[in-house]
């Protein structure tokens, strides 16, 4: 089968939430030679963005989820094959819900499309505690901390991540986001960056890690 | 007028001293005897005492006889944290629905005998009902997916919407029969009205042909018995983009609760003028901003919506688009029923506050 054809299969099969069909386009693509990390990038990739670029107006969290196993299980694949060397990191971040919150699924969604990216993301989980995300972050020598909150009485919380990771001269930048975190209120706790949905938080995410550099 | 006057005088548009008030506190209620949010949502002498206190001490016009979400899972035997500042929540580490096999045996889970928080929450509602029969007890039952959400992992939920629908519905057929019984016992202890949270309907969540196929048709059966029985079904929704119109196809709802613009929907105005035709609005104070606004922003943030929302055809409840924050202030629900009197006085559905006519 053609490349460009192989192409298309893997990056509909994401469009079209298939994890099956994704696994077999990426085995038939490292079959014909294709290199793994081009197939990773302008197959499974890009219908994962074209999935989340119709995010505000015609996609559900249901399909985000199904898209990214998609991409995932076809990724699985690929990934043994690419040549570590040839991957370009964006940066590190370092990602969790705060303390007290148990909502996760939002934070998960996150994960799979920073990653998906080329983000290098330590998942922290649920309920975590103020100083892991500091000690993580210094320990990783982390670009980003990405901190999802769905409480509102979480909201000061931010703060102290934020004042923390001052006082301890940290290099991340500090992202919050969910459900209820405007931009307002990430502004009025300290935070560098907000996003209302995953897919935007990616560009920024990228836009903050871009301005660190100078 | 009582409380229960004022409710049922709005619904049939008479004209009111002042515009009805539900901040829909709940856990915060233990505030009012500084007790420990886990052992008011335990004991329900306690939590009835806290209730009818915060009621008499603040003046709102309806209290609720659920103490937090997961008093049906409990009966579903989930283990609930009890949490000192904020409403309980099930286990995360460690649902009861471990994979989607499991959601046919779902019904083996309960039994009325087990189900002491269930058991508690009917027992308040007759205590109200006996006691003080001019205070209004909302019923609350959180429906079928809502209760399943509380069972199995989120994340893994979602999956099985799409992978094993077919699983889900048998989980549903059998849930939503144990919910009607609910209903029927908690109708029968005196509740006049019955809110089941639909937060499924959402523009976020799922497109609306899924929530049409999942999740309406056992929501529909849930409004109808309760409109079978002469009961005020009303809906809870707390995302982005609520989907109004279906839910007003499916359940006509007598009344929204909402926290965010409907679907299709741009602005305040608008929600009112397309809706309020149909349907009683609730809300529309944010927990953020009953959280951490202070009592003057709060008065005037309800000034502005007796403006906007006043005007609704059918009637409005000035109040919180969701649960009262455990953890704020009870000054800002005294500024919402202050607010009422000041800005909302003389309400007549339709017309709004300093209504002229008789
Ligand atoms: C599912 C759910 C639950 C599940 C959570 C399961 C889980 N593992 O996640 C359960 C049943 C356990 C639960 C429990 C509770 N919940 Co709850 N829950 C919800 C619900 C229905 C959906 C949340 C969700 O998953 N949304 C979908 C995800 C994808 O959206 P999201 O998280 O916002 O994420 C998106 C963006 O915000 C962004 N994003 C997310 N994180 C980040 C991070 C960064 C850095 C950036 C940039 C962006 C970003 O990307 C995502 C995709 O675009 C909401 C109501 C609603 N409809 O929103 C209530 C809600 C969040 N819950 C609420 C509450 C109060 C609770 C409870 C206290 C009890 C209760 N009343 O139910 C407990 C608390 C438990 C605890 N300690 O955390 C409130 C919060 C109110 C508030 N503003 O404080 C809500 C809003 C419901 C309500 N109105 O009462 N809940």
């Amino acid at each position: 089968m053609a490349e460009e054809e192989i192409m298309k299969k893997l990056k509909d099969s994401v469009i079209n939430l298939d994890k099956d069909a994704a696994k077999e386009a990426a085995e038939e693509a490292l079959k014909v030679g294709i290199d793994p990390l081009d197939a990773m990038k302008r197959g499974l990739y890009a219908g994962l963005k074209e999935v989340c670029d119709h995010y505000e107006e015609t996609v559900f969290i249901t399909d985000m989820l199904l898209a990214s196993d998609a991409f995932y299980s076809g990724a699985e694949v690929l990934k043994a094959k690419i040549d570590k060397a040839k991957m370009q990191k964006k940066g590190i971040g370092v990602l969790g819900v705060i303390e007290g919150d148990v909502h996760d699924l939002g934070k998960n969604m996150l994960k799979y499309l920073l990653e998906a990216e080329g983000f290098e993301i330590h998942d922290l989980g649920f309920n975590v505690r103020v100083g892991k995300f500091i000690e993580e972050a210094h320990r990783l020598d982390a670009d980003l901390i990405l901190v999802s909150v769905m409480l509102s009485s979480k909201f000061p919380t931010i703060e102290k991540i934020v004042d923390l990771a001052r006082e301890n001269e940290l290099k991340a930048k500090i992202m919050v986001g969910g459900g209820p975190v405007t931009e307002e209120i990430a502004k009025k706790y300290g935070a560098d960056g907000w996003a209302l949905t995953a897919p935007q938080a990616v560009k920024e995410a990228l836009k903050l890690v871009e301005k660190s550099k100078y | 007028m009582t409380p229960m006057e004022r409710i049922l005088g709005l619904i049939s548009r008479k004209k009111l001293d002042r515009i009805p008030v539900f901040p829909f506190v709940s856990a915060a209620a233990a505030k009012v005897r500084g007790l420990d949010y886990g052992e008011y949502a335990k004991k329900p002498d306690v939590f009835l005492r806290c209730q009818i206190e915060a009621q008499q001490l603040i003046g709102y016009d309806a209290i609720t006889a659920m103490p937090d979400l997961c008093v049906e899972a409990q009966g579903f035997g989930a283990k609930i944290i009890y949490p000192s500042d904020n409403a309980a929540y099930p286990d995360p580490y460690n649902p009861v629905l471990k994979s989607a096999d499991d959601y046919r045996h779902i019904g083996e889970l309960f039994s009325w005998d087990k189900a002491e928080r269930m058991n508690n929450q009917l027992q308040v509602i007759r205590t109200v009902r006996k006691e003080l029969p001019g205070l209004m007890i909302g019923g609350f039952t959180i429906g079928p997916i809502g209760l399943i959400s509380r069972l199995r992992n989120i994340n893994e939920l979602v999956r099985d919407f799409v992978h094993h629908p077919d699983k889900i519905h048998e989980a549903c057929e059998i849930v939503t029969e144990i919910q009607i019984e609910y209903i029927e016992k908690q109708l029968e202890a005196g509740a006049r009205t019955i809110m089941v949270p639909v937060v499924l309907a959402e523009r976020e969540i799922m497109s609306k042909q899924m929530w049409e196929e999942l999740d309406a048709p056992y929501q529909k059966r849930i409004a109808d018995f309760v409109s079978s029985k002469g009961g005020i079904y009303a809906v809870h929704t707390c995302g982005r983009g609520p989907y109004f119109d279906l839910l007003i196809k499916w359940l006509h709802p007598l009344l929204i609760q909402n926290a965010h613009l409907p679907d299709g929907i741009a602005t305040e105005e608008e929600m009112v003028e397309k809706y309020s035709k149909k349907l009683l609005l609730l809300g529309y104070l944010s927990v953020s901003q009953l959280a951490w606004m202070n009592p003057t922003e709060i008065m005037e943030e309800c000034k502005r919506q007796i403006g906007v929302f006043g005007k609704a055809r059918s009637g409005y409840f000035l109040g919180a688009s969701c649960e009262y924050p455990p953890y704020a202030s009870l000054y800002n629900a005294m500024a919402v029923v202050k607010a009422a009197r000041v800005y909302g006085a003389n309400f007549k559905a339709g017309v709004g506050a300093n209504c002229e006519e008789e």
